[in-house]
């Protein structure tokens, strides 16, 4: 579920801020950042208050989130977004929670290729209309909270480990960079959907067998080169490679993957990102960051 | 691969749950950006369904129905159509003859058919509106031009401070009572459209950088005003391949941001408006030498201004060599000081053309050298019976 969450849910929302302006002023900001900054407290809640994890509480998050991006799907498909809107903030937090809740109850991460094309499939959905990804992640949670979303567990050992926080603050830094061209119609889920077909790509036997050989440090590198070098015109093939790259880094989380620290590491590396093309009166980080552009 | 036919069946159900009945968002031609051609010449409409992969003559029939309008009209007839999942792309031609320069649209759709566009043009440009409060301000700008009656209106930015739909209802109001008047409205986003920005893409439609023809002129806006990158990539390669396939004609460019920083021009600290075009400038300003593009505007500034394509500040001739990149002062919103330029009025600035031929881009002031350097049209000029 991290991945749905993460790249469904979470990306969208990132996409959603960054292309509709953030104002900190506005109520429906905080409403709609709420289930990122409950994001820490999930584990404590979950654990205080058992009744959130029972059957029926999940099902009917499930539900809850199914039903969210379905009003909020039918109420901007082909449209733009109100971010100042409190009502449809509160119905974006109400998925946030409700997915939130759902991804809580299964801590099992899925690695398998069916998942990646999912996502993918979604993601590229969300070339019609950004929205329709939304769509993807509330009915990704609904099929997961009645037990018809197939999960894989991994099934292999791998070596090395890496902390979570960091590499998915890494993919934060990266991954939105699509999403800085600042076009409406983006090429943002286009990338997203090649580099969920990355990550499935990677999951293939073999090369996943290759890949686990290679040390932490060049997948780190070579995402923290990505970063850097961003061939606007190669956007896709850009994705495919990050997605090969997080395909490879993905297996080295220690298992159950901890959804706080990926989540808010891949929403401080967004945050980051964000500010670093936000201040790009800044020669030298006008330069780094659009090389290759 | 058995498990996962049910998610799927299911994904399909659900986007035919947000996507029926069929909807459509008319992309362009829109308000702001219109198209405008010649009798006879193929022109595209581009919009979207609510869902994918629905056949083409479905969706123009939403189209029709959602949006009022009939794309086969009089003589109009499509010629061709082309779709790319819920994008669809309609070509059409209209050889009706055009008597006199520009015939208004009569159907909804935002298409201009081109007559005889006669060698000389006049275009204005605009930026930083007047705001609520003052909106006599706007309405006078239009009576002035009900005078002046130039063969386009350019408006780069800023015209919403106030993102609240009531404003938005009066300035297009008032840039309809432009377009009734036989004068386009060719229109890119400013910073500030961007604290409503739902309301402005409702507005003006999702294609913030968008080209429009008329007569000799390929005018080419750019939005420059997402407070990030402000040219970003993609961004700047559109614009490239457009000045790749200018068909003979003259680039003009818009945008909202000035291209140079006020430099040594700067008085006192600019009234921190500084604010110019960060990436992509040398990019763009190479271009707009190599292409010859006569003149490129912007706005933001509330004052103005012209630089030559090494940055200098122009304030000892109106007439130099290559491109002139301009600044237009304010139309209504607060006035500011930003270069040592000592005059600081509302305004906005005229383009007189011929053949293509930038003639002409200052006003004469009254004590100042003929031509003045950097000045716009004091509003109410016209009004007043001024000339250019």
């Amino acid at each position: 579920m991290s991945a749905v969450w993460l790249f469904l849910y979470l990306g969208c929302l990132m996409r959603l801020l960054t292309l509709y302006r953030l104002d900190f002023k506005r109520p429906a900001t905080f409403l709609l950042l709420l289930p990122v900054l409950l994001l820490p407290l999930m584990d404590r809640i979950c654990r205080h208050q058992a009744w959130v994890l029972r059957k029926g509480t999940i099902r009917a998050a499930g539900l809850t989130a199914l039903i969210c991006a379905l009003a909020l799907t039918r109420t901007f498909n082909l449209g733009f977004a109100d971010t100042t809107h409190l009502g449809l903030a509160a119905i974006y937090a109400l998925m946030g929670l409700s997915l939130s809740v759902v991804a809580q109850a299964h801590p099992g991460e899925h690695t398998g290729t069916g998942l990646w094309i999912w996502v993918a499939a979604w993601e590229y959905a969300g070339t019609w209309h950004p929205t329709l990804t939304l769509l993807g992640a509330g009915l990704s949670g609904f099929l997961l909270a009645f037990g018809h979303l197939p999960e894989e567990e991994p099934s292999w050992p791998c070596m090395h480990q890496i902390n979570s926080f960091w590499a998915a603050a890494l993919l934060g830094l990266v991954l939105p960079k699509p999403g800085f061209d600042f076009q409406f119609a983006g090429t943002w889920p286009g990338a997203l959907a090649v580099f969920a077909l990355g990550v499935a790509i990677a999951g293939l036997p073999r090369l996943r067998e290759l890949l686990s050989r290679v040390p932490n440090a060049v997948p780190l590198l070579l995402l923290g080169l990505a970063f850097v070098l961003y061939p606007s015109a190669w956007v896709c093939f850009w994705a495919l490679v990050v997605g090969l790259l997080w395909g490879a880094v993905l297996p080295r989380f220690s298992r159950p993957l901890c959804r706080t620290r990926t989540g808010l590491g891949f929403a401080a590396g967004v945050v980051v990102s964000f500010t670093l093309h936000s201040n790009l009166g800044i020669p030298f980080i006008r330069r780094l960051l659009w090389l290759g552009s | 691969m058995k498990q996962w036919v049910l998610p799927y069946f299911c994904a399909a159900l659900a986007l035919l749950a947000v996507g029926l009945p069929l909807k459509t968002r008319l992309d362009a031609p829109r308000f702001g950006a219109p198209a405008i051609v010649p009798a006879g010449k193929a022109f595209e409409v581009s919009f979207a369904t609510s869902l994918p992969f629905v056949p083409w003559r479905a969706a123009a029939g939403a189209l029709e129905r959602q949006w009022g309008l009939r794309l086969e009209q009089g003589g109009r007839r499509i010629l061709s159509h082309r779709q790319s999942g819920n994008q669809h792309w309609i070509t059409l031609a209209d050889p009706t003859p055009v008597a006199g320069a520009l015939r208004l649209p009569v159907d909804g759709l935002e298409h201009w058919s081109e007559g005889a566009v006669p060698d000389r043009l006049v275009l204005v440009h605009v930026a930083d509106f007047p705001s609520t409060g003052r909106e006599a301000m706007l309405e006078r700008f239009v009576d002035e031009m009900a005078v002046l009656k130039p063969h386009a209106v350019l408006a780069s930015g800023d015209l919403a401070y106030d993102s609240s739909a009531e404003w938005y209802t009066f300035l297009v109001g008032q840039l309809r009572r432009l377009e009734v008047l036989g004068i386009p409205v060719i229109a890119c986003p400013g910073n500030h459209e961007r604290g409503g920005w739902a309301r402005y893409l409702n507005t003006f439609g999702l294609n913030t950088t968008h080209r429009v023809n008329l007569g000799p002129f390929a005018i080419l806006s750019l939005d420059s005003a997402h407070g990030r990158d402000r040219l970003t990539p993609s961004q700047f390669q559109w614009f490239q391949d457009q000045l790749d396939h200018l068909e003979g004609r003259v680039p003009l460019i818009q945008l909202h941001h000035p291209v140079f920083p006020p430099g040594p021009a700067i008085h006192g600290n600019g009234e921190k408006s500084g604010g110019p075009l960060f990436g992509y400038r040398d990019g763009l300003v190479k271009l707009c030498v190599e292409r010859q593009v006569p003149i490129v505007l912007t706005g933001h500034w509330h004052q103005d201004a012209v630089f030559d394509a090494t940055g200098r500040f122009r304030d000892d001739t109106a007439d130099f060599p290559g491109t002139k990149f301009v600044v237009t002062t304010a139309l209504g919103d607060a006035l500011r000081r930003v270069t040592r330029w000592p005059l600081s009025y509302y305004g906005y600035r005229i383009l007189v053309t011929e053949k293509g031929r930038l003639l002409r881009y200052t006003q004469d002031l009254p004590g100042q050298p003929s031509p003045t350097p950097i000045a716009s049209t004091p509003s109410g000029t016209w009004l007043r019976g001024g000339r250019p």
